[in-house]
């Protein structure tokens, strides 16, 4: 307060009660100047109410009462207490500035009527507190002191102020209470409305078929967040927005799965938010969003449990779609490359299959173990043979061997590379794919089958850095796999290489490797140790060893050239079996 | 101080010539939600505008209320702080200020180039310079029939919190008119200043 205050403006002395009919004409000067000041006192309390009842915030209402009262009544306010759910004291002032004052008037004022009453403050001959009331409610006590009792008139100007202050409390709380359920309402909506349009975001994904694209770009999009669906051994099913990838162990994986399918809801898990769906006791989906720095809020919760039931029945819907379609291909295919006769071709003409033209036999292995009992992982690869679909054409055939896809494909997409590198590229950096050997006629599709088969192998056994390898340009190998005298061949080896095979089977090393590679790369020691990840000083001890075993003469270009073949006769019929 | 992202409201309608009209506040905001649609309105509709601020700077008003360096040159806008005019002695001295709302009263008369007047004082310099109460009460009583005569609509701003115990109940006595809640209401203890003077004797 820094308006010099100087001393409130002396107050005309009142007369207690009305004037007598009669009164001599200097008593009636101060009666009319009395009513007079009572008139505008009063007009001065509805002022200070209009001002009151403007203001919306509790601590200002009091300031205006404790600022204006010493100039509109001849009292000291010394603190108002304030009850809600707990009581405050506000401008204190006075000797109830001291804790121990304020602490007393308390239990004084817990025990005063609804009218208030007197009560004791050290040091001040009167003391009063008047109830701020509006509509029985007390929304607490306005304490005033004064150095006599003061008349009846300005009891009922503090009376009269004190009820309008209540009101003006009063009127503030209801605001307050409007504001804060305002508030609420206005969450609830915004939450509402949240839900409406994942509700809506989803729905349209579940009516279009977008599939476990749209699922994953529907919650993106509501939530802002990176979205990914994978099949519960981490096969990548469908992303949306800058997706880290979720790389755990197996194992750790596995654990997560299981429990986000025994808890029902989202769990927080390495910078995600998680859940799984189980529609059928053997398909499993794992759906996340990223949430890197924890903030996820429970409207993104519901979102993910939202999009974790249309997966659900996505998943259901395509697995089962998958089956249903893949079942008369596979049959077909299977009848194809298993050598079944006119009835398989009579069922390709009928769904759609041209066998008059060439085709060939490829075979995708993915190199993961997991995904051989994984429905999904399997389901996946499937879906990513669908890449060698001729436009227009009929669905590749397919057919499920363990952990490998066999399909039965016109030559014309099996001699392209690109595709076949692009398909290996999406099965996963263990991926390799293989392609038999062009039918004219589909009865030689068994052939072609058994010819990508060890063009896998053989690829396996060499360790062959290619991801797409054919049998038609296995070269040597070739024609030692197609040998029509397999045990001329296993004569060759056992006579050029019987000792290190021997060597190799009996104490577990690697000395027919270490020659082949050797041969490989033109007697080369760095090149052969580090093509074995092995030192230098190795390769020269196991080549001692060779030639203890063997005695052969390595610089010698004929052994050389026998041993290469014996090697590879070696891996052909490794491959073969 | 700056006037900060209060949005710009609408002054209430019922401003009439000879309004003394005196808006009672709480923190920044509120101050801008009576200050500037005041000023803007008046300056959209061709008035001329005199205003003294104190807490915040007069460019960021005029910047605020859509005015500008011609708008300023032209003449129909005019602002002031408060060190150049309630505190130009580097105290309140009511006789001043009386002098220089009489003096700006009689040049925009003498010029005649605009119909309506809108003054402004915002008085929370109070706070930092505390005058008599005495001062700031017959300041008032002036101003009260000092805005009727010229015919200007003038709008008193107090901040609340920065006002003296009594001080309060004086401003309620000087002004006809309180500006609450964005509505302009008749104050039921004005007294006129005559009646201020005889109550005071």
């Amino acid at each position: 307060m820094t308006v010099t205050a100087g001393v409130p403006r002396a107050r005309r002395a009142r007369p207690p009660s009305s004037p007598a009919a009669h009164e001599p004409p200097l008593e009636a000067g101060l009666h009319d100047a009395a009513l007079r000041q009572e008139v505008s006192d009063l007009r001065g309390l509805l002022a200070l109410s209009l001002l009151m009842t403007s203001r919306s915030d509790e601590e200002e209402i009091v300031h205006i009462v404790a600022t204006a009262v010493p100039a509109l009544i001849p009292v000291r306010p010394i603190g108002i207490q304030l009850v809600d759910n707990r009581s405050r004291w506000v401008a204190i002032a006075g000797p109830c500035a001291t804790a121990g004052v304020r602490s007393s008037l308390s239990k004084e004022l817990r025990r005063l009527s609804s009218d208030g009453g007197e009560v004791r403050v050290p040091g001040e001959s009167w003391a009063w507190a008047l109830p701020l009331r509006s509509l029985g409610d007390v929304m607490g006590h306005l304490v005033v002191v004064a150095d006599t009792e003061p008349s009846p008139t300005t009891m009922l100007m503090l009376r009269s102020l004190a009820q309008q202050t209540g009101t003006a409390l009063a009127n503030a709380r209801l605001h307050a209470r409007n504001l804060e359920a305002n508030a609420e309402l206005a969450r609830t909506v915004g939450a509402l409305r949240y839900k409406t349009a994942i509700h809506e975001a989803l729905t349209e994904v579940e009516l279009s078929g977008a599939g476990l694209d749209g699922i994953v770009s529907a919650l993106h999009e509501v939530t802002g967040r990176a979205a990914c669906i994978e099949s519960s051994g981490g096969e990548p099913l469908a992303a949306a927005g800058p997706v880290e990838p979720w790389v755990p162990t197996r194992d750790r994986r596995g654990q997560v799965v299981q429990r986000a399918l025994r808890v029902g809801h989202p769990i927080r898990i390495d910078g995600r938010l998680l859940t799984a769906a189980r529609p059928r006791p053997d398909v499993v989906g794992v759906l996340w969003l990223d949430d890197a720095d924890g903030s996820a809020d429970d409207q993104e919760i519901v979102a993910l449990e939202h999009a974790r039931t249309v997966l659900s029945i996505e998943l259901s819907r395509l697995y089962g779609l998958a089956e249903t379609e893949l079942r008369l291909g596979r049959d077909l295919a299977a009848d194809l490359v298993g050598g079944v006769g006119d009835d398989a071709m009579r069922r390709a003409r009928a769904l759609g299959y041209d066998l008059s033209r060439a085709h060939a036999v490829v075979v995708v292995e993915p190199g993961r173990r997991a995904a051989a009992d994984d429905p999904l992982a399997l389901t996946a690869q499937s879906a990513a043979l669908q890449q060698l679909r001729e436009p227009g054409g009929p669905p590749v055939l397919l057919l499920q061997r363990e952990s490998a896809v066999v399909a039965v494909v016109p030559v014309d997409v099996s001699d392209d590379d690109a595709p076949l590198e692009s398909l290996a590229s999406s099965l996963g950096p263990a991926a390799r794919v293989a392609v038999g050997g062009a039918c004219h006629d589909p009865a030689a599709l068994p052939t072609s089958l058994r010819q990508a088969q060890v063009a896998l192998r053989i690829a396996e056994h060499a360790a062959s850095a290619s991801r797409v390898v054919r049998f038609e340009q296995l070269g040597v190998y070739r024609l030692l796999a197609e040998s029509a005298d397999p045990g001329s061949l296993d004569d060759m080896v056992a006579s050029w290489l019987g000792p290190l095979v021997e060597h190799d089977r009996m104490r577990g090393s690697e000395l027919v490797r270490t020659l082949a590679r050797f041969l490989d790369h033109g007697g080369n020691y760095d090149a052969t140790a580090d093509s074995l990840l092995i030192g230098r000083t190795t390769v020269r001890y196991r080549l001692r060893r060779i030639r203890e075993l063997t005695g052969y003469d390595l610089s010698d270009p004929e052994t050389r050239f026998q041993l290469q073949l014996a090697v590879r006769a070696h891996a052909a019929r490794q491959a073969l079996g | 101080m700056s006037i900060g992202s209060a949005a710009l409201g609408t002054a209430p309608a019922d401003l009439t010539p000879g309004d003394h009209v005196c808006g009672f506040y709480y923190g920044e905001e509120e101050r801008d939600s009576l200050l500037l649609p005041f000023l803007r309105d008046g300056f959209e509709d061709g008035a001329k505008c005199v205003a003294v601020v104190d807490s915040t700077a007069p460019d960021e008003v005029i910047q605020r209320i859509g005015g500008s360096t011609s708008s300023v040159e032209s003449g129909q806008l005019e602002f002031y702080d408060s060190d150049s005019t309630y505190l130009r002695t580097g105290s309140f001295d009511p006789d001043l200020m009386i002098e220089f709302w009489e003096g700006r009263a009689r040049e925009i008369t003498d010029e005649g180039r605009f119909e309506a007047v809108r003054l402004l004082g915002e008085m929370s310099w109070l706070e930092r310079v505390p005058p008599p109460r005495d001062s700031v009460v017959r300041y008032e009583t002036w101003a009260d029939e000092f805005v009727v005569r010229a015919g200007a609509t003038c709008l008193c701003l107090y901040d609340l919190r920065k006002l003296g115990t009594g001080v309060l109940m004086d401003l309620l006595r000087t002004h006809p008119k309180l500006m609450l809640g964005g509505l302009v209401l008749e104050n039921p203890h004005h007294m006129s200043p005559d009646e201020f003077a005889a109550e005071a004797s």
